[in-house]
């Protein structure tokens, strides 16, 4: 019984972490720091919780709708960053942290305005978002996740699309001068981690809650996928298992107290609340110094320079 | 020399005062959608009420009191279509006021209004007037829901009255309209200018302090637990906050200098591990000596350890200094003052510049960078540290440990602080002001329609602005120049 309560919180913060670290790979692969994806998140959750609400459809047709608005809403979210980065060759941290502290603050104006002039509090319906397996409870997002991943695979390794925006992230200057467009490679990487992040925001807030605070943003999620991203290596499939070692802290907060042995240790609740990224930097400090990022990452492309 | 760096500055400035004036606009235009959308609302409830052509007795005594005051314009005219002329209309209402005719049962139907209309009008045959009674009920709730028909023009009223004169006035004004002056603008900039300062110094020396938001909370621990707890006077308070705040800022910059991790994504990280570690021992399972259970809060300074407080602001024959403005606000703006000096004029401030501009450069010039990228964080830290000692320290502020899920937005902003002065240490406490202006401007609005966060929305466009405008800086300056700005940079 605890075992699949575990299983169900670790499936679900894995999908989270993974699909919005697979995301920021993409966009890093292609030379662009994504420190957005918090506010990408929180757009695409909140584009998708606002679908959910309002489309009049039967729920088997409104969840791939809602799912896709909220990709949708990331992409079109994450061309702020992109047009910033790439056309003005903006400093790609600075141009995600203010889509981050924007990405919130919009959601909480939306919110509170859809309550009326109340709280930023929205109501969540999640029952055509979940369905049981013997007893363990799923939602949709987690063969959603799986088949992303798969395609992020095949699309990053197998397809020319993949080999050029690999190229962008290396040596974006060799790649031009074969004639393929940096730009447009960069756009499309970009691109991908804002519809990878919209999804992962609506995966994050919808199946597991009754309502959502958009006071709170994503609680550090967009951030935590990121380490997840470097722990990963920007591989799609160790990505995955870098997602599935931090959730199964991130569950364990969650079960704590049903935990008989954990109980017994009377730690307070932040102690668990702390793991995941006291975890993070443990692996992150013992991983870090063979870190490969992309070569080019974070550096504007300019086409005068050698 | 003196002139070129002028023209520098004042590039770098016009572009900072363009930022603020398009992102001014950009929240402008929020706040207008914001007001239409809350002004259609209210008209779509009202409508909705008629929608059944339902009306009752109070109803048509509205739209009566409304035609015997304002006669008929010409949109209730126009909605008569002919039928029945206005004075007509005002015949009926009259007439049903006068001799006091209410419908059976909850509202009037067809045939009631039939009658009471031919009655009104003198017809005979109530059949005869029959095709008019639709546009009868039209005028009628066409004149009920004339309060909530607006214009344009009411809107950017709306927007403006309601929302961005709130912003413009900040916290100058308080939410009757008083003039407060800029003592609560005083007292809010104080730890922002720290946590601005904090950022500032971390990008001058080529990192980026996310941090700040957690070395600011540790900072405040610090400074409760020697008030609270040790009860010190408050400048050792300080001090225990500055320490705090330092060892929180040191931990992403050993991080980065040893093992070569990301200072964003360490600053991050050691921002929640902070917050949820300084809640916890603050909570301490309700038996925590910091936490009082009756306020769900920590003690209040000047009850439990006065001497910890940090002295208040006196200006003799105003009031525009007391309460809530303490001398912080000297302390920010003399540390800027260090820092610029210490940034500019001293070698320890150039090598930590040398560092940031180029590491690889400045290493073979012999400079220890990974040594100057721990002091730096250090540095930042104990500034947003010192930050969250201005505030806790002062007036009758309590931390609540029960909210776990809010870092300091006073850390965050701090990020917007810096950006749009460039990370200049003097400019840093004119962009602290200012963004301190419009956040308490934001909560002065009208929140029902106008949330706060629209403040917060405003700043944020200003740092994306911020970004690349800065590359901009040359051409916007040529263009009220009409000269091409020579030399690097």
């Amino acid at each position: 019984m605890l075992a699949l309560l575990l299983t169900k919180y670790t499936l679900l913060y894995t999908t989270v972490l993974m699909l919005v670290a697979l995301g920021g790979m993409f966009s890093e692969r292609s030379g662009i720091i994504n420190i957005a994806l918090e506010g990408i998140m929180v757009i695409g959750g909140l584009a998708g919780v606002l679908a959910a609400k309002f489309l009049p459809m039967t729920p088997a047709l409104m969840v791939p709708v809602a799912i896709l608005i909220a990709g949708l809403a990331g992409l079109i979210y994450a061309l702020l960053l992109g047009f910033a980065s790439i056309n003005l060759k903006a400093d790609q941290t600075i141009g995600g942290t203010a889509l981050n502290l924007m990405a919130t603050a919009i959601a909480m104006v939306i919110a509170k305005r859809v309550n009326n002039g109340g709280a930023a509090k929205l109501p969540l319906n999640k029952e055509p978002l979940l369905f049981s397996i013997g007893g363990l409870e799923m939602s949709v997002f987690i063969p959603i996740g799986l088949v992303l991943l798969l395609l992020a695979y095949f699309i990053l390794y197998k397809t020319r699309l993949g080999l050029r925006l690999r190229s962008c992230g290396e040596h974006p200057q060799a790649a031009d001068s074969v004639g393929i467009n940096v730009y447009h490679m960069r756009y499309i990487g970009v691109m991908f981690s804002g519809f990878l992040g919209g999804i992962g925001g609506m995966a994050y807030i919808m199946p597991a809650n009754p309502e959502w605070n958009f006071e709170q943003g994503v609680t550090g999620m967009g951030f935590l996928a990121l380490a997840v991203m470097i722990f990963g290596q920007w591989k799609p499939f160790r990505i995955a298992l870098a997602a599935i070692f931090f959730s199964l802290f991130r569950a364990l907060a969650n079960i704590a107290d049903s935990f008989p042995l954990l109980k017994d240790l009377n730690w307070p609740k932040e102690i668990y609340n702390m793991m995941p990224f006291i975890a993070s930097m443990i692996v992150l400090a013992l991983t870090s110094k063979k870190s490969r990022a992309p070569k080019a990452e974070g550096v504007p492309y300019d086409k005068g320079m050698r | 020399m003196l002139k070129s760096k002028l023209r520098a500055s004042g590039s770098t400035i016009l572009s900072a005062f363009f930022c603020v004036l398009i992102g001014l606009a950009i929240g402008f235009i929020v706040l207008v959608v914001l007001a239409y959308i809350n002004k259609n609302n209210t008209y779509q409830e009202n409508a909705a009420k008629y929608v059944d052509n339902e009306y009752a007795y109070a109803d048509v005594l509205k739209a009566d009191n409304y035609l015997t005051k304002s006669g008929a314009d010409d949109e209730i005219v126009s909605v008569l279509k002919g039928e029945i002329t206005a004075d007509q209309l005002m015949q009926v209402t009259s007439y049903i006021k006068t001799n006091k005719i209410k419908p059976a049962g909850k509202a009037f139907t067809e045939d009631e209004l039939a009658e009471t209309m031919a009655a009104a009008l003198g017809i005979e045959n109530p059949d005869d007037i029959r095709s008019a009674v639709p546009v009868f009920t039209d005028a009628v709730r066409t004149i009920i829901l004339k309060p909530y028909e607006f214009s344009f023009g009411d809107v950017l009223s709306d927007a403006y009255d309601k929302g961005f004169r709130a912003v413009l006035q900040g916290g100058w004004y308080n939410m009757g309209d008083e003039p407060l002056g800029p003592r609560s603008e005083i007292a809010d900039a104080a730890p922002l200018i720290m946590t601005g300062l904090s950022v500032a110094f971390a990008f001058t020396t080529g990192l980026f302090n996310i941090g700040a938001a957690g070395q600011y909370t540790l900072g405040a621990f610090g400074a409760l637990l020697f008030a609270l707890v040790l009860k010190c006077p408050w400048y050792v308070c300080m001090l225990a906050a500055i320490v705090f705040g330092a060892l929180w800022g040191a931990i992403p910059g050993i991080f980065k200098a040893y093992f070569n991790v990301n200072e964003v994504i360490t600053s991050i990280m050691f921002n929640w591990i902070g917050l949820y570690a300084v809640n916890t021992i603050m909570y301490g399972g309700g038996n925590s000596p910091m936490y009082y259970v009756k306020d769900s809060k920590t003690y209040r300074l000047e009850v439990v350890s006065p001497q910890s407080r940090i002295p208040d602001l006196k200006a003799t024959g105003s009031n525009y200094f007391i309460q809530p403005a303490t001398i912080a606000i000297f302390f920010a703006i003399l540390i800027a003052i260090i820092l610029w000096i210490m940034l500019n004029k001293t070698t320890f401030g150039y090598e930590l510049k040398a560092c940031g501009y180029s590491k690889t450069a400045a290493r073979y010039a012999g400079i220890n960078e990974k040594r100057n990228i721990i002091l730096s964080m250090t540095i930042a830290g104990a500034l947003a540290g010192l930050g969250g000692a201005l505030y806790y320290l002062s007036g009758s502020v309590q931390w609540n440990p029960q909210d776990s899920t809010a870092l300091p937005a006073v850390g965050f902003n701090g990020i917007s602080v810096a950006l749009l002065a460039s990370s200049h240490p003097i400019g840093s406490i004119f962009s602290a002001l200012f963004i301190s202006h419009i956040t308490m401007g934001g909560s002065r609005m009208e929140q029902s329609i106008f949330p706060k966060e629209i403040a917060n929305i405003i700043s944020g466009v200003i740092i994306y602005l911020c970004a690349f405008m800065m590359l901009f800086k040359n051409r916007i300056a040529k263009l009220f120049t009409g000269k091409e700005k020579g030399g690097v940079k």
